[in-house]
């Protein structure tokens, strides 16, 4: 994510649309790819985009600039995304079985033929399915964002040793994944 | 292993891993597969971009949003009018009531006081009493001293 400058932030916190739109075209990707992640459907990601905007607008002038705004936006982002999660759990993963089964059907002609970046997304999308949502919400900032424990406790609002819990099962999971990959080559 | 593969640890807990490390293959092997399983596929993970009708949704909430806060002028204005004509109960009740209560008791004054009160005026600002000529009769002066007027006097 772009660095925005204090001028954008309050000026947007003032009202103006430019001002946000600004704001919107510099986090937007990273708002989104980590929703994406953490909710493993694009149309939910986008939704959850839109809220986290929306939000953002709503509290901009409640946000006080000596605080680190990628901060505030990791923890509104993860925390949308993790309540759309819980809420529409049941929903979700009934369609992503269905979405499995689908793409079960396509991937072997082109899988062994290349391996493009949208192979490596889904390899991604695949080892992040194996996680719940929290575990998944950990993975995300520590793997692909580069948080480091106290700003992944921030972002989440939980402590140090809960993260460090929550990463060593997300791992054990991955592992898992990986030998059973290794077992059926 | 988790604090060590994400650059957490630290001092003396960090020296005795890599010192292993450095002497036994299995746990540098295990270290390695881990990494790749755990680490390696989320490094080449690209940025995503939401789609265009994202920004469009939120520039149109936003747009709401700034229309409820600054509502048509005529809608200020019939809010404005219905906040200053709004009844405030005791505020308005009470004079109210009390023009009311004044608008049926002062013209219950009873007619006699009502003449008695023009005798004091008739007397104290013009002048008028009982002795004046004013209400001698002219049967007195030597009026007419008809039938009629002594009738009517």
């Amino acid at each position: 994510m772009k660095e925005i400058p204090d001028v954008v932030l309050e000026e947007a916190a003032g009202g103006s649309l430019a001002a946000f739109e600004e704001i919107y075209k510099s986090a937007s990707g990273f708002v989104y790819s980590v929703a994406l992640r953490v909710i493993q459907d694009r149309a939910d990601a986008e939704e959850v985009t839109q809220d986290v905007f929306i939000k953002v607008y709503k509290h901009l002038s409640s946000f006080e600039s000596r605080s680190s705004f990628k901060t505030w936006l990791y923890r509104i982002t993860v925390n949308t995304a993790l309540n759309y999660t819980k809420k529409i759990q049941k929903e979700r993963l009934r369609r992503r079985n269905d979405e499995r089964i689908l793409e079960n059907q396509e991937v072997p002609a082109e899988a062994e033929n290349r391996l493009d970046q949208e192979d490596k997304e889904k390899a991604v999308q695949v080892l992040l399915s194996t996680l719940n949502p929290d575990q998944r919400a950990c993975i995300v900032l520590r793997e692909i964002e580069g948080l480091d424990y106290a700003q992944i406790a921030s972002a989440l609002g939980i402590n140090l040793n809960t993260v460090r819990s929550r990463l060593k099962r997300a791992r054990e999971a991955l592992m898992a994944q990986a030998r059973k990959g290794v077992m059926k080559k | 292993m988790t604090d060590y593969l994400d650059g957490e640890m630290q001092g003396e807990a960090l020296k005795t891993v890599e010192t292993h490390l450095a002497q036994c293959s299995a746990c540098r092997q295990f270290v390695e597969d881990l990494k790749q399983a755990v680490a390696t596929p989320f490094k080449e993970a690209e940025e995503k971009t939401p789609s265009e009708r994202v920004w469009a949704n939120i520039r149109e909430s936003i747009l709401q949003e700034q229309l409820k806060r600054k509502p048509a002028v005529p809608e200020r204005l019939l809010d404005f009018l219905g906040r200053v004509f709004q009844p405030k109960p005791l505020a308005v009740l009470v004079p109210v009531m009390a023009v009311i209560l004044l608008a049926v008791f002062l013209p219950l004054q009873s007619p006699v006081q009502k003449y008695e009160d023009a005798g004091i005026y008739l007397v104290q600002e013009l002048g008028i009493t009982g002795d004046s000529d004013y209400f001698e009769s002219d049967i007195e002066n030597g009026g007419l001293g008809t039938v009629v007027e002594e009738f009517f006097m």
